[in-house]
């Protein structure tokens, strides 16, 4: 079951066509949160690497799963 | 380890269903080891209460079954949205070796469960329980097959591999690739829709003989050769594409979860002869209405299978 | 098996005599599905809400990672790009975090160029009042909701001083804000003319973030990512369908953490519902008895049992289901949704989609009822079994 009635489809397809950027603006206490999808393992380090699970929403959201591009030593499930 | 919200729920159930087998299976070895109805012993009277909770284990057991295995189609359908070349179940199964394997399994024991049922009813029903002891016996078996199932569905969610890329059904269910399914591949079209018409036939003479062992082997057959027919010629024309042979993207919404009503007629009319016979062999004052329902849903699903091909060339004036 | 109604009458009834015990069990299981179907309904919205926009995301996205970090992609790229075949554009793109220390948040600075003409029907449907040009002219920005309310919090009203990596200034004056229905998209993104994020950025003019490619046949988006990671090594490319993975991953490890924690409440539940049917009272034995007494067998208990234990259990779920409906959807799951927004100081309007599908009510079903079931098949089968006599005395 879908309702239509809240979600204004064309104008956020709109407002993505014109901004390019993935993700929705929920969380946005690291930018490895805001931009998760195209965040990878080693954003997090930015921010020191014993940062791994500072803010909370880091618990709700992780970085993307998109690490196949990334050369890493860093094996994840 | 793939853990969905979806795969969590398959094994925590699983997990239910491992203890509570275990149970059951104890209390059966013990069953068909000292069962004996006419001893007075308090040893038969505890175990004729103990056969009742095993009973039921197993009912709760298949009641779940059932639900859950559309709910595993689901799922995997689900994951395919996340493993790369997977576009639906299909794909998703057999991206580990022996997917095939839990899915044969997993119809095997909806048999199996669902025959044990049908016996344990009719044991119900005889006030001497003379089929007690074989039912237990069964039951070991059974257990045995769930175990395998069991290990086959935990160790095909621990190897699921997000970044492997797997086939899709549209490779994987043709000639030209090297999957288990190629082989019967080689069987050209209008061979294997006589050989489907003529299983159908003979189903519809074993059941006007009313014989039971024929009446079971056409069944079998029926089963079969339904679903081979199935992926070989008659998806082709669920998809209207020529080159589509999958028989699980119509489970999908696309084709208005066709499939869950195909298969569900295809299990129905098939086991209730299947099991009907078998117990109409052990017993025979079995009643004979088994006969008429698998008559009933077995014509169903050739009908609309047939149907499928027929609007097909009503529509467009030609065979695929 | 058929229906005995008169045993599920003789449940409900039996139900009702042991009102407060029953309405115990009821309330703490109708709890635990509620919590469970809210976080998986929130989820399911945000999950619906990133997938309804998938469509308009980019097809391919090009970075330059350096020394395992993200670097910004040289512009002299750009033209090699468009060499391949089968690409239709290479556009390089600005864009970046900036951090407004007063208010601790960071804002969204996205540039984009005026001589894309391809964007200024869409611009005209997002923001209103304000056309695509003047925008580049006055070197103003349209800013989020979000933004909107943090920058006037800390009194700017009508523009904005940005502070260079040199030090300086620079004014942007807010020409307008993004639709209020974009809030959960667009709630901390500034839009501004490429120039003047450069200059915010202190980049170097012939390099840009990153560079995004649009290919004519999707189906050819594979073999053009790989051949771009063959010609330039150290770039990241990511597809449109690595988008969507990402974003049918996003709750899925971590509300698999949620269902971790779950198991650990449901297992809880288990032993409570095993001890509660375990513990009889003296009247409930003797009520066995009398059944016993009167010709009901271990079966007909048992099955007694079981349609108690499916009624009790089906009007949890039912209720609990409704409850989280209107929890999430009509309260807008206060509470709850914090888990979800966490640190951040830019909360969005959180009016999410409405999404309820069959596949989500069975998982909660799956994960419930059976348990409950469960704990009630040893116990019963216990009671049902005792001897009439014994019970009785």
């Amino acid at each position: 079951m879908y309702s239509s009635s809240n979600l204004h489809e064309q104008t956020k397809n709109d407002f993505v066509k014109t901004v390019g950027l993935p993700d929705l603006a929920i969380s946005n206490g690291a930018n490895f949160i805001r931009h998760r999808s195209l965040s990878d393992t080693f954003s997090l380090f930015s921010n020191g690497p014993e940062l791994l699970e500072y803010f909370p929403s880091t618990f709700t959201y992780n970085y993307s799963q998109n690490y196949k591009n990334i050369p890493s030593r860093i094996e994840l499930e | 380890m793939f853990l969905t919200p979806e795969t969590i729920a398959i094994l925590i159930l699983d997990c239910i269903f491992i203890v509570f087998a275990f149970f059951a299976f104890v209390i059966s070895i013990n069953i068909v080891k000292k069962w004996d109805l006419n001893s007075t012993s308090s040893l038969q009277y505890s175990l004729e209460k103990k056969a009742i909770l095993a009973a039921t284990i197993i009912k709760y057991i298949f009641v779940l079954k059932l639900p859950l295995f559309m709910f595993f189609v689901f799922t995997a359908d689900k994951i395919s949205g996340v493993i790369t070349g997977a576009m639906c179940a299909a794909g998703v199964v057999n991206s580990v070796e022996f997917g095939l394997w839990l899915f044969v399994f997993k119809i095997i024991n909806l048999f199996v469960f669902g025959f044990w049922i049908a016996l344990h009813v009719k044991d119900m029903q005889d006030e001497k329980l003379s089929l007690t002891k074989l039912k237990f016996s069964i039951f070991l078996v059974a257990f045995l097959l769930l175990i395998i199932e069991i290990a086959y569905e935990i160790s095909f969610f621990a190897s699921l591999d997000v970044d492997k890329i797997v086939s899709c059904c549209g490779t994987l269910f043709s000639v030209a690739s090297a999957s288990s399914f190629s082989v019967i591949f080689m069987i050209p079209n209008n061979i294997i829709i006589t050989i489907f018409y003529a299983t159908f036939f003979l189903y519809l003479v074993s059941f006007f003989l009313k014989s039971e062992l024929f009446f079971f082997f056409s069944n079998l057959v029926f089963f079969i050769v339904s679903i081979i027919s199935l992926i070989l010629f008659f998806c082709t024309y669920i998809y209207e594409l020529p080159t589509h042979h999958c028989p699980f993207c119509f489970l999908q919404k696309e084709y208005h979860y066709v499939g869950y009503l195909l298969y569900v007629t295809l299990f129905i009319g098939t086991f209730s002869g299947i099991s009907g016979s078998i117990l109409s062999l052990l017993k025979p004052h079995h009643s004979k209405s088994y006969y008429k329902v698998s008559l009933f849903f077995n014509t169903l699903y050739t009908a609309i299978i047939t149907a499928y091909p027929v609007v097909f060339y009503i529509k467009n004036g030609v065979w695929l | 098996m058929k229906i005995n109604h008169y045993l599920i009458g003789f449940a409900v009834s039996s139900l009702f005599r042991r009102g407060t015990k029953s309405l115990f069990v009821l309330f703490i299981f109708t709890a635990l599905i509620f919590l469970l179907s809210s976080i998986l309904f929130i989820s399911n919205s945000i999950k619906e809400e990133l997938n309804l926009t998938l469509d308009s995301l980019p097809q391919i996205i090009v970075q330059k990672l350096q020394a395992g970090r993200q670097t910004n992609i040289e512009l002299k790229r750009v033209n090699k790009l468009l060499e391949f075949q089968g690409v239709q554009s290479a556009v390089p793109r600005i864009w970046g975090y900036y951090y407004f220390e007063k208010a601790g948040v960071n804002f969204s600075l996205v540039g984009i160029d005026a001589y894309d003409k391809q964007y200024k029907n869409s611009f005209a449907n997002i923001v209103k009042n304000v056309n695509f040009d003047a925008l580049e002219k006055t070197s103003s920005m349209v800013v989020g909701q979000g933004v909107k309310k943090a920058l006037s919090e800390n009194y700017y009203k009508n523009y904005f001083n940005f502070i260079k990596p040199d030090g300086d200034f620079i004014k942007v004056p807010i020409a307008s804000t993004f639709s209020s229905k974009t809030s959960l998209e667009s709630n901390d993104i500034i839009l501004m003319p490429r120039s003047l994020v450069l200059e915010i950025f202190g980049m170097d003019k012939t390099k840009a973030t990153d560079i995004v490619l649009s290919v004519a046949n999707p189906e050819e988006i594979p073999t053009i990512a790989k051949k771009i990671k063959n010609l330039y090594p150290d770039t990241r490319v990511i597809t449109k369908s690595d988008l969507k993975v990402s974003y049918q991953n996003i709750f899925d490890y971590k509300s698999g953490m949620f269902l971790a924690l779950f198991v650990i409440s449901a297992f809880t539940f288990f032993m409570i519902i095993y001890d509660k049917a375990s513990g009889l009272s003296s009247e409930e034995k003797k009520e066995i008895g009398i059944l016993k007494a009167l010709g009901w067998k271990i079966d007909d208990i048992l099955q007694e049992k079981f349609y108690e234990a499916f009624i009790i259990s089906f009007v949890a779920f039912i209720s609990a289901i409704i409850l989280s409906l209107f929890f999430v959807y009509t309260l807008e799951a206060p509470i709850l949704k914090e888990i979800f927004i966490g640190y951040s100081r830019l909360k969005p309007s959180f009016d999410l989609p409405f999404i309820l599908d069959v596949q989500t009510i069975f998982l909660l079903f799956f994960l419930t009822i059976p348990l409950y079931l469960a704990a009630i098949i040893i116990p019963s089968w216990r009671v049902a079994s005792m001897d009439a006599d014994e019970v009785m005395r």
